[in-house]
Parts: C-alpha cells; structure tokens; sequence
C-alpha cells in the first residue's frame, strides 16, 4: 500500500540537510587548509584555499612513509576485524543458546570488561608481553585486539540473536543439521546487518586507534597512520596543515570502504528481509 | 540441552567460545588482575622495588576530595553527552530508514566524523573553538562566541559535549539503523493494515521492537562517555585550571605525572567498579523491555 | 728465491688467516634505540643517525616515536615496564632522577671527551651526586621582546636598563602609550606554574641547594610562600604583566601557535616566553628580524639576584641505560654521543637546527637573535640558575599552574594562590 504523497513542509529535509551541514563543516576546514600553510590557517581559517597546491601532501606522504604505514595499518585491520567477527558471533550464539549458569556468568564478565579503563591494565599488558619478548610484533597486536575487541562485539551480537527466531534453529536441528551447520547457515546470514555494523566500527577503532600500538609496535618499519602522524605534534604546538593533509591521506581509504560497504548494507538488509 | 554427554558440551564450547574467550583472557583478564594487585602496592612506576600496603591505596582515593569532585563532574558530563547523542543518533536513523531521496548516501555522510581519531579529533575542535567560533563572534558581534568556550568552566565543559555528540552522533545512528532496518517486513506491513501510523506507529509498535539498540546505544555512549581521555587531553587538556578535568584524566596524570602508580591505579578500579556498576544496572533493566521478534 | 718463496708463503698463510679470522675480528651489528622527548627536533635525530651508520654500518639507531605532549611519560614508563628500554635517550633532568637506579654514571675520566664541555655545564646533570647525564643544548627565557617594535617607540633601547620593577612599569608605559600592547602571557599551566613561578625557587639563591631547601620547607609545612618577599616581590610583577597583557580579553586560550604569530608580527612589544620560539617563529614568512631578552625584576634592588639576570638552562639531557642493555650496545651509545656531540660533523646537525650547544669546541655560528641574546648573558654571568627544577614533582606544573591562571583571571586572590601553593607542597607525597 503505498503512502499518498501529500504536499508537505519539508522538515525532514531541512532537519537533514541542516544537521549535514554543521557535521561538516570540521571537514571543509580540514580539507581546505590542507592545501594552505599552517601560518595562513592561523590567522584565517576559512577562507578558500588560493591554489590547489599540494605541498602539504608531499611533505606528509614523504614524512609518514605512507606506503609502508598504509601496509601496515591494512594487514592489522583486515585480520583483527575478520577475527573478531568470526569468534565474537559463534562466542555470542554460544553463550545465548546454550542458557547455562557458566554461560551467565560469562556474559556478564564480558559486558563488565567493555568497562576497564584502559590505563588500569596498560602497564600490566606491556610487562606480561613483555617479558614474553613478545612485543614490537604485528601479529602479537592483531591477538591484542581479537582480545580487546571481544566485550563490545559479543555485546552487540547479544542483542540482535534474540531477535533471530528461534523455530528456525529448531527446524533445522531436526533436518540433522548440528550446531555448527546450523549457526552457519541460519543464524550467521540472519546476524548479516549487525555483523556488518560491527565490521565498520571495528575498522573504525582499530583504523584509528593510537595508543596501544604505539606501546606494541616500536620500530619504524612497523608503524601504522595514526602512530606516524607523530612528527607533526611537538610538545607545545601542532604543525597544522601537513596534520591535515596527512588525516585526509588516513581518513581515505576508510572512506572508500566504506561507501563501498554501503552497497553491502542495502544488500544484506534486502537478503535478510526475504525470509 | 541437559541432556547432553559432558564432553559433547565441552566440544561445543570450546568450538564455538573457545578462540574468543581465549583471547579475551589472556589480553584483557590477566593484566587486569594483576593492574588489581598493583593497587595494593606502592609501586612507583620506575624502582625495582615495591612493597605490599594493603588497602592503604583505597582509602587514600575515598580521601581525595578533586577525585570525587572530577567524578561527579565526569557524571555530569555523561548524563549530557549521552541523553544528547542518543537523541540525535536515533533522530538521524528514523529520518535516514524512511525512504528519504539519497538517504544511503546521507548516512554516510553523517558517519564522517567518526573517521576523525581521538587526538587529532581534539586538535582541529580546539582550533575552532579558539579561532573559528571567536573570528566569527567577533565579526557577527556575538557577545557569547567572541570569547573562546574553551576559557570558561562553564562553558568549556559544553565544549567537550558538543564534540563528543557530534563525534557519537553518527557512531550510534549506525546501530539505530541496524535496528530499525531489522525490523521484520511483516510487522510494518501489519501495522500499516492496522491503519498505525505516524506518531503511534513510532511509540506503540518502533520503539518497544527498538530496545536492543537503545540497550545497546546506552550503554555504549555511558561507557564511553566515563572513560573520556584523549578529547579531554586534546580539547581542554582539563582546562581552564583544571576545571574540566574528568575522571580518567585525574588517573592517568596520578598514574604517570605524579608516579603515584597504586594510586592511580586503585583510582582507575574504583572507576570501573562504579562505572560496572550503574551499567550493569542500566542493561539489565533495559533488557526486561526487550521483546522478542 | 727460497726466501721469497718462504716470504710469499707466509704471506698467503697471512692472508688466508685474516680471512677466516677477520669475520670474529669484524664487529658485529650493534642495535640501539634512541627516546627523545625533543619531539620537534626528531627529524634531526634520525637524519644524524642515517650518516652516522653509512660511516659505522655496524651500528644501527633507530628512534622510537615520541608520545604527543604528555604521553611521554607514559611512553618511557610503558618502555621500561615492557622491557623496551630504549638503550639511550634526551630526558629532563627531573626524569633522570626518577630513573637513576637505572642510568648509566658518567665519569670524566672514562668519558674523556667530556672536558670539551663549557665550564660549569656538567652540573646539569650531576643529580644526587652522579653525572647521569650530558646536556647538549642551552635555552633561556625571560622577557622576549621585538628589537624593531621597541626601539620605534625607545631609539637605543638598551635591555640592561630594566633591573628593577619600577623601570618596567615606566618601560611598560611608555609603550603603553605609544599605543603598543607591551606584553604577553601565553596563557597555559606550564608557562605561568613552571617557568614564571619556578622563578620564586631558582632565585633564593644562585647555588641550586638554596632552591632545593626552599621546596623541601615548602614540603615540610615550615615555610609560608606568602611570608617569602621574593615571591611577593614576582607576583607584584605579575599583576604588572597581566595589567599589560596583549591577550586580556580572553587570557586563557594558551594558542601558541597564535600567540607566537602575534609577537612575530609585532602585535605587542614582549612575550613571556623563551628562546625555543624560534624553532616555530624561525619558519613563518611573515615575522620580524630582531629579538633580544629583557630580565623580570622582582624588586627595585638593581643589585639583587633575579634583576639584572635571565634564565639560562640546560634542559635535556643525554642519558644512557644500563639496566635493559648490554654492555655492548652501552658502549655504542656512549661512543654514538661522544660523536654527536663532540665532533664536528655531529655537532653540525644541532647548529643547523639552531641549538646553542655548551661546548668549547663548537664552531662558531650565526646563531638567530633570541638564543644570541641568551648566549650574550651567558658570557656576561648574567643568568639565572634553575637546577632547583630538578626537584620539582611531576605534577607541580599543572597543579600550581593551575593556581597561577586562577589568580591571572582573578578567580582567586594573592592570598589564596599562595594558601594553594602551600597545600600542594604540603600534600606531596
């Protein structure tokens, strides 16, 4: 039944548009003064760039060592994300299925832990790796964060399997499926919009994330984008616009991936509509 | 399920939990026990040496008046920034599920400042705060922007729950749609027979199917919210004189500036503990309005 | 011919022998990591550290990335805790005392080369009687001012002139007057907390145990800051700065970048501040030429310490740990910083980047105008000691910085800032 489409006053549109623009506006300042010198931003930050020059690009590039810390900022997503989804979810239909009194008390461990802060365990984390000698390693990271990132994954997972009903599982446990056939094909598909959901923020945060790889990783060759921002932070001031150029160089292939994901979300939400 | 051979279960269990818990343990579990005995040392983040003081730590803490006054302003901070970024995450995904013209491309846009990290994110909103919103005041003759926000208490505070709104707004809205997007077909169409629309439509039958997000998105945005560091360090960096210091900030110049690691540390548990606290308790009366598909 | 024969035989046995011999004999690979908390100048470090391996390729320097801001101490203790200590590293001479137990002590008669230091230079880092440190570069602040911006207003403005409070206040009017702002404070904690209010501990006496002694008073509950004429004496001065202050209308924003800008274009006549300005003013296109420091008097005693003088320091220091390194790579760090900053070729990257180095053997250079200034009142024994800094605690800084900016925006009086200052010290623990 499709809705009459009656001539309205466009609030959604102006509430929209309106709330895009103030959500923005950051970005034009970025994207603008990355083409600017840090004295210009400074004493006019919104003026329109005179030229498309893009010195601060080079220099940023050339002081990042862009290729190698792309590489790397890569290879830990890609596998911590892809890790953590797969033993987040399992973990999570697991420990709502099977409705023991361990199970309980595991999720509720869980969900405390999403809490920690992190300077409470920063320090036990290093001297315990540490004295593993095993430290300064990217794959030592990508456990880290499988570890880290399971709290808020199996949280998220938690709330949306309630919502997979459960007479599906039940058919087919009696067609012979065992457990694991069944998560795979039934339940696994169905979780598609949050497990996405979670790809994204993972990606986001781990993108992103300064603090513990710059405690992991220690040498030059292994340092992700944000850790090699570094140079443009002295103790007292910011060297702006090379920052600016340098967050652009890092916020874009997130960006891409993420409009490409777009496609997927549509995708899965269609898939997971057809039931 | 009870009937099942023990070693079936602990097949399954380690199948399906196993690689999951496994690293969660070993990552997040241990070095928090032993950040816990820590905190009943006097461990000065640099000697070989330290001795056992018991509680001594806990009880310094209680004492300490800028801690409890840092942790109420924490609160405070919370109760703003979360009630404010849910309101707009899930204004932002009705709007954005209800067949707007180019709403996917919108959602995306709307996910944008959340590209932006902790410490540059802090950065370029310090800079705006001090030039852009001041240049403008003065110019447009606005008495309240020609001052920076960033130097009064008052509004500074305002400041870092602007940001982390907009920063959140976004992050939430995500999990707002995944929500509402998971609404099955068959409910909306029903309702659209019942002849439910618009404003009882979204209160009798969105919202109660929404509290899984709202659960979620609550808890997410409270807990965050209380362990704010790198916004408060780049932001206002706990100014102006420390007016806006927050509560994780208060532990990590404890921790590491002032060497008093133990306290610091036991500042950090009680934190968590308190933070657990009104969490837990938040999810588990949310999750009793759950209802199942 | 059988000599020759034995000779061009027991030359190939040489040779052969130093073949297979050579390899034991050939050093091997030494890594060291280097931690500096000198973030701006890290590019320099590691441009030092390529030519230093193309001439020792059997040494290899790599620099650890520097934490933003304050999350270098964290970064250092994380190191340390991780066993990650980096093998040597530029530190304040406060941390070093935090981490004696595990730094290496120098000592003039290993480290010969040490007797190219400027005299009185290696006390700047002989801590509770140890060398545990070598300094590499002198900073100073006072009253920055703009020679150009000045001298329009007094033709042959002669900084010596202002040694007592009553000749800035007259110097202060004068520009006042001509319309120009006469000063500015950068409004952040560690400016007003630790360099303006450090003053107070590094001038009750030229010998570092005085300044010392006073912090331990202040610890102990014995002395009253209020009952003490110096610090009554800078604060008098202060509320002569805030008076005049180019950034009253909003006091608080601490913008450096802007407020280095303002000074360098001239926007106001001087600054609060220190030489190291330079390494951010040097690289703006559009700033003034000439700079030079004036002292801040805290009486009208021409003669007393504090006056007629500006502060001159040296405040990092090289150190090299012992407690995670072998003695091979201590070694090499010992022998990297002899090279670094003894030899011409090593001293030559910190002069380009602008470093006033407190060696005798350093070229002369053309140093910019700020750190000329500095290195004019060095020669002239015009400077103020501020070993005393060393025994500040950690967070002294933001706690009584904090104090500082409540008093500059008159959130408190002089009273309470100094009640403040006393229940600080007297909570440390």
């Amino acid at each position: 039944m499709k809705k009459r489409k009656s001539l309205r006053f466009p609030w959604k549109e102006i509430f929209i548009y309106l709330s895009l623009a103030l959500s923005v506006v950051p970005f034009y300042i970025i994207l603008n003064n990355s083409f600017r010198t840090t004295e210009l931003f400074i004493s006019n930050p919104f003026s329109l760039t005179n030229s498309l020059s893009f010195h601060n690009y080079v220099y940023a590039f050339e002081r990042m060592n862009y290729l190698n810390a792309i590489f790397n900022s890569f290879l830990i997503t890609l596998f911590s994300v892809t890790l953590i989804v797969l033993t987040a979810s399992s973990a999570a239909y697991f420990l709502l299925r099977f409705k023991w009194r361990i199970n309980k008390i595991i999720f509720a461990v869980l969900v405390s832990a999403m809490i920690v802060p992190f300077q409470a365990i920063m320090i036990p984390l290093v001297s315990i790796y540490g004295s593993l000698n095993a430290l300064n390693n990217k794959w030592i990271l990508i456990f880290m964060y499988m570890g880290f990132g399971q709290p808020f994954a199996i949280f998220l997972c938690h709330g949306f399997i309630k919502n997979i009903p459960l007479e599906l599982e039940e058919a087919a446990l009696i067609d012979g499926c065992n457990h694991v056939q069944s998560f795979y094909n039934i339940v696994l598909p169905n979780l598609k919009p949050i497990l996405i959901t979670l790809l994204i923020l993972d990606v986001l945060w781990i993108w992103n994330d300064y603090l513990l790889p710059s405690m992991i990783l220690l040498s030059p060759m292994q340092r992700t984008l944000p850790l090699s921002t570094y140079s443009f932070f002295s103790t007292y001031s910011v060297d702006f616009t090379p920052l600016m150029a340098s967050l652009v160089m890092t916020i874009l292939p997130v960006l891409v991936l993420f409009v490409l994901g777009q496609k997927q979300i549509v995708k899965g939400v269609v898939q997971g509509a057809i039931k | 399920m009870s009937n099942m051979k023990l070693h079936k279960k602990m097949g399954l269990f380690l199948v399906f939990a196993g690689p999951a818990l496994f690293a969660f343990i070993s990552v997040l579990l241990l070095p928090l026990i032993q950040g816990v005995v820590f905190t009943f040392t006097d461990w000065n983040l640099v000697s070989d040496k330290f001795s056992f003081i018991g509680l001594q730590n806990y009880q310094t803490v209680f004492r300490d008046r800028e801690f409890i006054a840092q942790f109420l302003l924490t609160i405070k901070y919370v109760l703003y920034s979360s009630v404010l970024s849910n309101l707009a995450a899930f204004t932002l995904a009705y709007l954005l599920t209800s067949g707007m013209r180019g709403q996917n491309l919108l959602r995306g846009a709307f996910f944008l400042p959340n590209l932006i990290g902790g410490i540059v994110l802090g950065y370029i909103w310090k800079f705006i705060f001090s030039n852009v919103l001041t240049q403008l005041g003065k110019s447009l003759g606005i008495e309240v922007l020609s001052t920076s926000f960033l130097t009064h208490p008052q509004r500074a505070i305002w400041a870092m729950i602007i940001v982390t709104v907009w920063q959140y707004a976004g992050y939430l809205m995500m999990i707002y749609i995944a929500g509402f997007v998971a609404i099955p077909q068959e409910t909306q169409e029903a309702a659209d027979l019942d002849g439910a629309h618009g404003l009882s439509r979204l209160l009798r039958i969105t919202i109660p199917l929404m509290v899984p997000s709202f659960v979620i998105c609550l808890f997410i945005s409270i807990s965050r919210g209380f362990m704010t560091y790198d916004l408060n360090l780049t932001l206002t960096n706990g100014g102006p004189f420390g007016s806006t210091q927050l509560a994780a900030m208060h532990v990590y110049q404890k921790a590491f500036l002032a060497k008093q690691y133990g306290i610091g540390q036991a500042e950090a548990i009680v934190l968590f503990i308190v933070v657990a606290l009104i969490s837990v308790t938040q999810v588990m009366l949310t999750k009793k309005l759950e209802v199942e598909a | 011919m059988l000599q020759k024969r034995i000779l061009a035989t027991l030359l190939s046995l040489a040779v052969l022998l130093a073949m297979f011999a050579f390899p034991a004999l050939a050093e091997e690979q030494v890594k060291l990591t280097y931690y500096s908390t000198s973030a701006e100048v890290n590019t320099m470090f590691e441009e030092m550290f390529v030519e230093y391996n193309k001439l020792f390729p059997n040494v290899v320097i790599e620099l650890i990335p520097t934490g933003v801001g304050q999350g270098q101490q964290e970064q250092l203790a994380s190191l340390y805790a991780s066993g990650n200590a980096p093998t040597f590293m530029n530190i304040d001479p406060a941390n070093a005392l935090d981490y004696k137990d595990k730094l290496y002590y120098f000592d003039e008669n290993n480290e010969t080369w040490l007797s190219n230091l400027a005299p009185g230079a290696i006390e700047a880092g002989r801590l509770d009687g140890n060398i545990l440190g070598i300094p590499f570069s002198i900073q100073g602040y006072g009253l920055n001012y703009n020679k150009r911006v000045v001298e329009s207003i007094i033709p042959d403005f002669d900084p010596a002139s202002i040694n007592t409070r009553d000749a800035l206040q007259a110097f202060f009017e004068k520009l006042d007057a001509a319309g120009v702002p006469p000063t500015m404070i950068h409004g952040a904690n560690w400016s007003v907390g630790s360099h303006y209010l450090g003053l107070t501990y590094a001038v009750q006496s030229p010998e570092t145990e005085g300044g010392k002694a006073f912090i331990e008073g202040l610890m102990r509950g014995e002395i009253d800051i209020a009952q003490d004429p110096i610090f009554q004496g800078y604060m008098d001065t202060f509320d002569l700065l805030v008076k005049y202050n180019y950034n009253k209308a909003d006091p608080l924003v601490g913008d450096y970048n802007a407020d280095t800008q303002a000074f360098a274009q001239g926007k106001c006549a001087t600054f609060f501040m220190g030489d190291w300005s330079w390494t951010v003013i040097g690289a703006y296109e559009n700033r003034d030429e000439e700079f030079g420091f004036i002292p801040i008097p805290w009486s009208n005693d021409p003669e007393a310490y504090g006056n007629s003088q500006v502060v001159a320091t040296m405040p990092k220091i090289m150190c090299v740990d012992v407690s995670q390194s072998t003695p091979a790579q201590q070694k090499a760090a010992l022998e990297m910083l002899r090279w670094m900053l003894t030899e011409p070729a090593g001293q030559e990257y910190f002069i380009k980047t602008g470093f006033s180095m407190p060696y005798t053997n350093v070229r002369d250079a053309d140093y910019n105008s700020m750190t000329s200034s500095i290195a004019d009142y060095m020669s002239k024994g015009k400077t103020i000691n501020i070993g005393a800094f060393v025994y500040l605690t950690g967070d002294a800084w933001t706690k009584t910085g904090d104090l500082m900016l409540k008093y500059m925006v008159g959130v408190i009086d002089r009273t309470q800032l100094a009640q403040g200052i006393n229940e600080y010290w007297r909570n440390v623990q």
